[in-house]
């Protein structure tokens, strides 16, 4: 089913963002003391070696004696002191704010993710929130470690030699501000054309990569269809437009560095030039020239990494906002009221309607109408086509999605009964107590077997869980190498589709709710497999009531009663017997199934 | 054919030798890049000595002018030099990435031992950082010729302060290295543990309605956070180290300049050393240690592209095995068409399909399937369908999939639209670019029908021209079945074999494709179908029903038939299609 995506998350604003990292921030005020102090020092350390050979120069030739070369190694050696331990501390102590900061922030966008309604996560989909809490983050945390250390540096460095220049002599301080502009005017002509060319080659490393996939993978059917050449050629097409990509990036990107190497080249000469009139009107010295001369010489670095690292920061703030949209959007969500929902609650559906489309006059509507009332304990089958409306009647009985028209609610019971909690008005957490849901997607999360099991209840004792896999039937997971401790998911043993099944309905044992609501896919299982998870599902789904999407009609015949959908409508109703002998579309399904 | 490059040095010596021309001339000019930098704290110390201290006017313009020239020459030094040892990295990287899918696609098989996601990451990832090597010579032999420049410089400056600076400053780096290896350990362990904070984010997100579905949130959170802070923990530890080592090496290089220092205004007092030389020297002396640490980094790469290299020569060499072993027996099969060993065999004539020898380890039964008939086959051992379907599918690729198609169970969509993904054909990229690729074959409806691509068709916007998502991410498994489905139906081979091609379609849509496939293969009369499945809506429509139970003979008969049969194996059989 394809749901189209009528709304995106949001993205903060800078300002916004940058205001929320304010209060991480401030809790590290001391952190940021020490880092701002030790990078003075280590800055201000730095000037000392080229102050040193200005002296030499000036008082050597003059006949100063061998006290003063003396005096200004051991000045050097000091300042090389200095520098090691302003180095370290303010790497130090920047890694102290920066890393638990970066690691809140993430945290705090997995956590909001989690706590987005299901309504939402339906109408954006999931897309969009896997790149920003998995891509984003991580690129933060990578920004964390590697760039803004190099840009802290570099920026007080810049500073500091800035206010070495103008200490030296104000004119050769005000000399060295022509710099300013220059590199400037280099951001200015780099930015705007380098954000869209970097995004073309993105674009193309990922095209060139999903064809690689594509064929890679794909191979068994290239081969079978003899098409190999021509996804080869696809292949080559994409490989050689991103290489083409890459080498004019790099030719632009080598361009831009000759403009920082022209910036150096005019700013140093326009000190060399001011020092030479003021050493010519006697207003400074030979030695102070050079010192200017080398204190600039000793910037080329530090401005080339923060004109170099300029667009990384910038994406990094791009990051920054996309992430603080997530968390923001979460907050500003009403908080759902906790409401208490009967003991014995009876699920009752009323007149359920509803569109993926927005325009409230559509026509085009996934359910019609649907009424359905389901008693504790009672288990109903959903039978239909694809696009009949089954997974989504499914989906808003678990209050995963909100009906455009009508009510899903837990009553006490009483068919009329207006006291009912609704469930897309439930908080989630409450919500799960009585109804969960088993739904087409399966997930094995990367971690051991148990905690996949665990994942409803985390504080679920050890024999709770035995039980839960002996009760759906899953002992093989115990004849593992590692039992329940096992290494699942990504990188871990791959599990068969029953297998991932099975955990999916060993959770809804440990979840225990009143309702279960189950939309599986026994399809890839195969026909013994199916055989296997009908069983497991019975169990799973004793002692409480059950809305079963049946995509395979064996699972319909056990039901206490079945729905017959098409066209978003429920077409016929009863149990198997009662249907069979009705002789309607059920019957001839039936028929057709059975052989 | 050349021959393939069986050891990383091969690929690496080939690259060389094919990419020596930007090879030489980028190496060239990114040594003058790096002689010129190194000039430019000598040009500093003339430009005091000569133009400052003397107020000299003409020798400040003729300065200035040197200067630029020299600013001049190193910009465009490193702008050639990087451009040619880049655009050399790039050719040779993709040269080595179609190399390897290539023979990846057209190796009969990929090696049992590696997988998809392997190659991929060969073709991707290492490609590039074998060609990275280009990168490193140049860099390197840059470094090297600016080292020897400025020691050249020092010796001819001042001999003794030279000899100093050239044995101070490499017993420093020397100092600084020996315990930047443990950072760059613990750099990795950081980079490694950012990133399993970030397979973990993605990993949740993508169970994200698992877990809302099932009220795992707290759970969810808990793991999370668990990550995520060790992650910081070690971006803390790395940051400490990693400042440590970087202040040792601020305080070393300060070390080495006293010394320096010392010796240079020594000398200069003596009057053996001009001023010029003095801010020479003592600059040069910071400005070494760049290429020096440039080379010790390049060290390390070139072990990793050497790396790379020797993955790329094994995956090449285990795919040219692949490739000679399977063209070994196809010969053999096809010279001695007999059952041999453990393999069934197949023949193929104008008027059908015959399989003999199967099922290997039981009373084997010749199955023959003439034009405009449908066998079904039910196996109850998957692994005797796979053994089945194993020699099929390489009977079929003798044959070509104009004769026999084996259409493999696992569906795989490619990049494209439904209708490219049909056909089998794709435009090429400049019309691909277009919003609505032309180019695609037209396909009968009766396909669409058979396939029961024609409901999917009403789902989705633009129909034929909808544009599939990598792997075909936005269609459902149902949905990705029948447009493999259609693709085998549009093939249109005179024997058609497919294996389970309905296990994602509800019931419903299935009992219809079933039908309509059977028109559709039954209409010439001469078509050969089968299709292994134990789906009762297939099995009914069969003309014949192969049953292969883990015990006991073959069953062979009309599904109804079948049915009916009062033994243990046709029970067996009504268990095994009931479902």
């Amino acid at each position: 089913m394809t749901t189209p995506t009528n709304t995106t998350l949001t993205i903060a604003s800078r300002r916004r963002s940058f205001a929320h990292l304010a209060p991480l921030l401030r809790r590290r005020v001391g952190w940021i003391v020490l880092l701002v102090v030790a990078g003075l020092a280590n800055a201000g350390a730095g000037l000392v070696g080229p102050w040193a050979i200005g002296r030499l120069v000036d008082e050597l030739p003059a006949g100063a004696d061998t006290e003063l070369v003396w005096t200004c190694a051991i000045a050097v050696a000091i300042a090389g002191i200095v520098m090691a331990a302003g180095t370290w501390i303010g790497a130090w102590a920047l890694a102290r704010i920066a890393m638990p900061v970066v690691a809140e922030l993430r945290t705090e966008v997995v956590d909001s993710a989690l706590t987005l309604e299901s309504q939402r996560i339906e109408r954006t989909g999931t897309g969009d929130l896997v790149s920003r809490v998995a891509d984003d983050s991580r690129k933060i945390g990578e920004a964390a470690g590697q760039v803004l250390p190099l840009v802290v540096e570099s920026l007080l460095v810049v500073v500091v030699s800035g206010f070495g220049l103008a200490a030296i002599d104000w004119r050769l301080g005000l000399t060295g501000l022509v710099a300013v502009p220059m590199y400037w005017l280099t951001l200015r002509w780099y930015l705007p054309r380098s954000e869209p060319i970097y995004k073309e080659e993105r674009a193309a490393f990922g095209r060139r990569a999903g064809r690689l996939l594509g064929g890679l993978t794909g191979s068994t059917t290239l081969r079978a269809y003899r098409a190999e050449a021509g996804e080869m050629r696809r292949i080559d097409s994409a490989s050689a437009h991103a290489r083409d990509l890459s080498i004019d990036v790099f030719r632009f990107v080598t361009r831009a560095f000759g403009r920082n190497n022209r910036a150096e080249a005019v700013v140093l000469s326009l000190l060399l030039v001011a020092g030479f009139v003021l050493v010519w009107f006697g207003e400074s010295t030979a030695g102070a020239v050079t010192t200017a001369a080398l204190v600039f010489h000793r910037l080329f670095n530090p401005i080339g990494a923060l004109v170099g690292l300029f667009d990384q920061v910038q994406s990094a703030g791009a990051s920054l906002t996309r992430m603080v949209g997530v968390i923001d959007e979460a907050r500003t969500a009403p908080r759902r009221p906790i409401q208490a929902a009967p003991t014995t609650p009876t699920l009752v559906l009323e007149d359920l309607w509803f569109s993926y489309d927005t325009d409230p006059d559509t026509d085009n509507h996934v359910l019609r109408g649907v009424n359905l009332s389901i008693a504790p304990g009672e288990h109903i089958a959903v039978v239909g086509t694809t696009g009949a409306g089954k997974t989504t009647l499914a989906k808003i009985a678990a209050g995963l999605s909100a009906p455009g028209h009508g009510r899903a609610r837990l009553t006490d019971g009483g068919a009329a009964s207006a006291n009912g909690v609704n469930v897309g008005s439930m908080d989630e957490s409450a919500l799960r107590r009585h109804i969960a849901m088993v739904a087409q997607e399966v997930h094995t999360f990367s971690g051991s077997l148990r905690e996949n099991i665990t994942l409803p209840r985390p504080d679920a004792s050890n024999d709770e869980v035995r039980n839960a896999v002996d009760m759906v039937g899953a002992g093989w997971a115990t004849s593992l190498p590692n039992g329940l401790d096992t290494q699942v998911g990504e990188g871990g043993v791959r599990l068969s589709a029953v297998q991932e099944q099975m955990i999916a309905l060993a959770r809804l044992v440990l979840a225990d709710p009143d309702f279960a609501i189950l939309d599986e896919a026994t399809a890839e299982a195969g026909s013994a497999g199916a055989h296997v998870l009908e069983s497991s599902a019975e169990a799973a789904l004793a002692g409480r009531g059950a809305l079963i999407v049946a995509h395979r009609l064996s699972q319909a015949e056990k039901a206490d009663r079945i729905l017959v959908m098409e066209h978003g409508q429920v077409i016929e109703e009863g149990t198997h017997a009662e249907l069979v002998g009705a002789g309607g579309r059920y019957a001839e399904l039936w028929e057709a199934w059975s052989g | 054919m050349p021959k393939t490059p069986e050891t990383g040095a091969q690929i690496l010596r080939r690259a060389a030798r094919r990419r020596i021309r930007p090879l030489l001339g980028g190496s060239g000019a990114l040594s003058v890049w790096q002689v010129c930098e190194a000039l430019v704290p000598v040009a500093i110390g003339i430009i005091v000595d000569r133009a400052i201290i003397p107020l000299s006017i003409p020798a400040l313009v003729i300065s200035i002018i040197g200067l630029g020239l020299l600013f001049t020459v190193l910009s465009l030094g490193y702008r050639f030099g990087a451009r040619l040892c880049n655009s050399a990295r790039e050719h040779e990287a993709h040269a080595l990435r179609v190399e390897i899918t290539h023979a990846a696609l057209t190796a009969p098989s990929l090696p049992a031992d590696r997988t998809s996601g392997e190659i991929l990451s060969t073709a991707s990832a290492d490609a590039d950082t074998a060609a990275a090597s280009f990168q490193q010579a140049g860099r390197g032999i840059a470094s090297v010729l600016g080292m020897i420049t400025a020691a050249v410089f020092l010796l001819i400056a001042d001999p003794v302060t030279g000899l100093v600076v050239l044995i101070a400053v490499p017993i420093g780096l020397i100092i600084v290295a020996l315990p930047g290896r443990s950072v760059s350990v613990r750099a990795t362990a950081q980079l490694e543990a950012v990133a399993s904070a970030g397979r973990s984010a993605s990993d949740l997100m993508h169970g994200l309605r698992v877990i809302k579905a099932m009220g795992g949130e707290p759970w969810a959170v808990r793991r999370y956070r668990t990550t995520s802070d060790a992650a910081a923990e070690a971006g803390v530890a790395t940051g400490e180290r990693t400042g440590r080592v970087a202040g040792l090496g601020a305080l070393v290089m300060s070390a080495v300049l006293a010394i320096v220092l010392i010796v240079a205004g020594l000398r200069l007092i003596d009057g053996q050393m001009s001023v010029g030389a003095l801010i020479g020297i003592l600059g040069m002396t910071a400005f070494l240690t760049e290429p020096m640490r440039a080379l010790a980094d390049i060290v390390g790469l070139f072990a990793q592209s050497h790396g790379a290299a020797d993955r790329i020569a094994r995956l090449l060499t285990s795919l040219d095995a692949a490739t000679s072993t399977a063209d070994a027996t196809d010969t053999l099969a096809e010279a001695a068409p007999t059952t041999r060993g453990t393999r069934p065999s197949v023949t193929t004539t104008e008027s059908g399909i015959t399989v003999t020898g199967w099922p290997t380890n039981g009373e084997a039964r010749e199955l023959t399937t003439t034009g405009g008939a449908l066998t079904c086959i039910v196996s109850e051992d998957a692994e005797d369908a796979a053994v089945l379907l194993a020699e099929l599918t390489s009977h079929a690729r003798i044959l070509g999939p104009a004769r026999m198609l084996v259409a493999p169970h696992d569906v795989d969509l490619f990049e494209g639209t439904i209708g490219s993904n049909i056909t089998m054909v794709v435009a090429d990229d400049r019309t691909e670019a277009a919003d609505h690729p032309t180019g695609h074959p037209p396909i009968s409806p009766e396909v669409l029908t058979a396939s029961g691509v024609d409901e999917l068709l009403d789902l989705v916007d633009g129909g034929l021209d909808y544009r599939i998502q990598e792997l075909g991410g936005n269609l459902s498994g149902g949905q990705r079945q029948r447009v493999a489905l259609a693709r085998a139906l549009n093939a249109d081979p005179k024997i058609l074999v497919l294996a389970e091609p309905t296990t994602a379609v509800d019931a419903v849509t299935e009992a219809k494709i079933a039908q309509g496939l059977c028109r559709l293969r039954h209409r010439g009369g001469d078509q050969a179908t089968i299709i292994l499945t134990s789906s009762p809506a297939f099995l009914a429509a069969a003309d014949t029903v192969v049953y292969r139970p883990t015990s006991g003979p073959l069953l062979i008969g009309r599904h109804a038939d079948l049915l009916e049969t009062d033994t243990d194996s046709a029970a067996a059989y009504r268990d095994a299609v009931t479902r």
